[in-house]
């Protein structure tokens, strides 16, 4: 792996902290050159991943964390969300009936980058997300 | 923030509503006369999302046979979430009001793209528009 980390934050499980996560994004991506479109993308991938997260991967609500880094490389971004809860297929899965609101989260992150992943261990579910520059 | 609708519709009521985050806030503005403008500031994410369905969910069931405006000028950033308000709000004007529209303004191209990804501007209750001045004129023709 090629790629440097440029800088990580850990929120405690809890919507209220997702701004935060938007403004890590915003910086990290300062940093690394993207373009406010790709910043957009990034945000809203990363804002997804983290609102799974916080939703299904935390069994212990607030008392759990999530926690969010951020790499560049010559591929690109990488954003990585780990959670510490159990990786929840259902959850990610478009709802493509359209009858429910929710659930477009992974649709969303699939549709504005490059590359999704998501690997499940006994400590947490780990999404990877990679934008192409 | 409504008073940029002065001298083009009637407000007969108006009202303000802010909810607080972390740091930052969403504030809606509501006013009409003719028909509700729910206009909203800030950032629309899984935080507060809930909250805003819950307003605009009860402002059409309180008009009953009116057409809405939601005014996203002053949005900068919306997730699925925000979508799911605006789907919810789809629905409900289908049921509640048949014939009627929900007029979103929306000049910010990164949230028009997030609308777009999910292709709401498919249904046709739901009419994208980038002026104010557009989305009265439809919204009274409607």
């Amino acid at each position: 792996m090629n790629e440097q980390l440029i800088s990580k934050i850990k929120i405690p499980s809890s919507g209220r902290h997702l701004e935060d996560v938007r403004n890590f994004i915003e910086k990290s991506s300062r940093e690394c050159g993207l373009d406010e479109s790709q910043i957009y993308d990034l945000k809203v991938a990363a804002g997804e991943a983290c609102a799974n997260a916080i939703e299904h991967g935390s069994p212990d609500d607030e008392k759990n964390f999530v926690e969010v880094e951020f790499f560049c490389g010559d591929n690109g971004v990488y954003v990585t969300v780990k959670d510490e809860g159990k990786f929840k297929r259902q959850a990610m899965e478009y709802d493509a009936d359209g009858l429910h609101h929710r659930g477009r989260g992974m649709a969303f992150m699939l549709a504005l980058m490059d590359e999704v992943s998501v690997q499940g261990t006994d400590n947490g579910t780990v999404v990877k997300l990679h934008k192409k520059l | 923030m409504l008073q940029r609708y002065n001298g083009l519709v009637n407000k007969k009521f108006s009202y303000k509503i802010v909810f607080f985050g972390k740091e930052k806030q969403m504030i809606i503005n509501i006013a009409g006369d003719d028909f509700p403008i729910i206009e909203i500031e800030g950032e629309i994410d899984h935080y507060y999302a809930p909250q805003l369905e819950s307003f605009v969910l009860s402002t059409i069931k309180n008009s009953p046979d009116k057409s809405i405006i939601i005014d996203l000028s002053s949005v900068s950033y919306l997730d699925s979430a925000g979508v799911g308000v605006l789907f919810s709000a789809v629905d409900l004007i289908k049921k509640s009001s048949p014939g009627k529209s929900i007029v979103t303004i929306c000049p910010n191209k990164n949230v028009e793209k997030i609308l777009k990804l999910v292709g709401i501007q498919t249904e046709p209750v739901f009419v994208l528009t980038e002026e104010k001045e557009k989305a009265i004129s439809l919204t009274k023709g409607k």
